[in-house]
């Protein structure tokens, strides 16, 4: 009778015990941690709506690792361009041929031989949502499409001065992380892309980092999707330390009657979104999803208005979730890099909240003391998380006070910084390397 | 033109056109130069670009300022 090996039934776990430990443990903890993301994305802790499917797709994608046929595992191999250390491939190739290369039935993303990715398109099952929607930034263009149809840009044209200047403070942190991380060691694409975060606007860090920093846009894009998840449980104990109570209790004034009208809203829209692209046309795509967004909702076409802020925004953030979770495969993760990523993302977010709380005292030294000085916390450009977390610590010191409309207005206006921003990197760093 | 942008027509005007008379600045006379001065006149440009969006958002809090001095609108 031939021999047996029990464990040939369970190939997952036989594909695991022979990974070398660095990836063993990597996966186990990647195991660990989309459980607990999971976990506290039920309880509300982290945003659900990112985590749930993130979570799972962490776990699925660690889990569930075999030994590929020679095939697909040689066009994984021959097919990713980055791989320029010859040993390494050399080391992968014979691996390959053998077929003892360890990869999964999810997708390939560091693939980009033509040839090689239509072989993996018609293996890896999301294969197909990744190269059409994920890696040329469709995704992140669907969920700014998504704010754009939320966003109420009357919060930014009622106070514009102010909103803009507490929106340029929280971005202290995309600021002043690009320098650091080069003195980290970074190139001047990688350290653009982790500055970003900074900036606190997922797609926006997606985007610079497909452009700027594509062989690390997996490790650069979780940190910062974890990292913005952690805004909403973080920023509220940093207004705590940064805000004296009497302060944070502070009752906004009057609010003018008088609203500015669609019409308004829609001709500032579009003269905004010609000049932006114009001056910025690398993140041309950016702006005229935010803005076609905003057209939409002021122009009041509610067929496009439901199609956009359900199946569209709803959808793409399922699947950017579900990706996110799925690239998070220990031995595409667990690069040098990574802990120096984490350590400038924390920096980066940092910073920005305290350079918008900053921005809320000089607006409140400057308005006479009338301003709430909370309300620079939501220059960072979460939205709308770091408004409500703004309101949230205001009203648990004094329930009358309403500052929403004016945090609003600095969220808002923090996107569109930050997507200037964006364009200044992307139009910038290309040079510096000429 | 509604009358809300009629009262403000005069700011619409000269900061649309100051925004794109910066973006020409911006992309088209600073890519006759190289080095520094292209990098001032792209900066520059930028800079007045964004100026001729704010000189906008004047106008339309202006018009707010005003309308609200004449009392809240009537209700329906």
């Amino acid at each position: 009778m031939q021999s047996f090996n029990f464990l040939d039934l369970f190939q997952g776990i036989t594909t695991l015990i022979s990974s070398p430990p660095t990836i063993l443990f990597g996966r186990l903890g990647l195991i660990l941690l989309g459980m607990v993301l999971l976990y506290l994305g039920k309880k509300g802790v982290l945003e659900p709506l990112l985590m749930i499917p993130m979570g799972l797709g962490m776990i699925a994608v660690n889990a569930g690792v075999l030994f590929l046929d020679p095939a697909t595992a040689g066009h994984i191999v021959s097919g990713t361009a980055t791989n320029t250390d010859p040993a390494i491939a050399g080391r992968l190739v014979e691996q390959a041929a053998a077929g003892k290369m360890p990869g999964g039935l999810f997708m390939s993303p560091l693939v980009e031989k033509t040839d090689s990715l239509m072989y993996l398109m018609q293996v890896d099952f999301l294969q197909p949502v990744y190269t059409f929607a994920f890696s040329n930034g469709l995704i992140a263009c669907f969920v700014f499409m998504g704010i754009g149809v939320l966003l109420d840009v009357g919060f930014v044209i009622a106070r514009p001065f102010l909103s803009m200047f507490l929106a340029l403070s929280a971005e202290l942190g995309t600021i002043i992380t690009f320098p650091v991380a080069i003195a980290l060691g970074l190139n001047p694409g990688e350290a653009a892309s982790i500055a970003m975060v900074g900036g606190a606007d997922g797609p926006m860090v997606l985007f610079t980092s497909l452009t700027l920093a594509k062989h690390l846009f997996v490790p650069i894009t979780v940190v910062a999707y974890l990292y913005l998840g952690l805004t909403y449980g973080g920023y509220p104990y940093l207004i705590r330390l940064l805000v004296p109570a009497k302060l944070r209790g502070l009752k906004m004034p009057v609010r003018p009657m008088v609203k500015v009208t669609p019409d308004e809203k829609l001709a500032f829209s579009v003269v905004g979104c010609a000049v932006l692209c114009l001056l910025f046309p690398s993140a041309a795509p950016l702006f005229l999803s935010l803005f076609v967004g905003v057209a939409v909702r002021e122009s009041g076409l509610k067929y496009f208005i439901a199609v956009i802020d359900g199946p569209i925004l709803y959808g793409a953030t399922m699947f950017l979730g579900l990706l996110l979770g799925v690239l998070c495969e220990a031995a595409t993760i667990l690069d040098p890099k990574v802990i120096i990523l984490l350590v400038l993302g924390i920096i980066a977010l940092l910073l920005s909240a305290v350079g918008g709380l900053l921005g809320g005292y000089a607006a409140y030294f400057f308005s006479g003391r009338k301003i709430n000085p909370v309300i620079g916390i939501a220059g960072v450009s979460c939205v709308p998380s770091t408004a409500k977390v703004a309101q949230k610590e205001v009203s648990t010191v004094n329930p009358e006070s309403l500052i929403l409309p004016e945090a609003l207005g600095a969220n808002i206006c923090g996107v569109i910084t930050s997507a200037i921003l964006t364009g200044i990197y992307i139009t910038i760093i290309p040079l510096l390397g000429k | 033109m509604t009358p809300a942008l009629k009262a403000s027509a005069r700011h619409w005007i000269s900061g649309t056109v100051i925004a794109f008379t910066g973006v020409a600045v911006s992309r088209g006379v600073a890519s006759g130069f190289e080095g520094r001065p292209h990098a001032l006149f792209a900066l520059a440009g930028q800079l007045v670009a964004l100026g001729g969006l704010f000189i906008i958002l004047l106008g339309i809090r202006r018009r707010l300022s005003r309308a609200n001095a004449d009392g809240p609108p009537p209700g329906p």
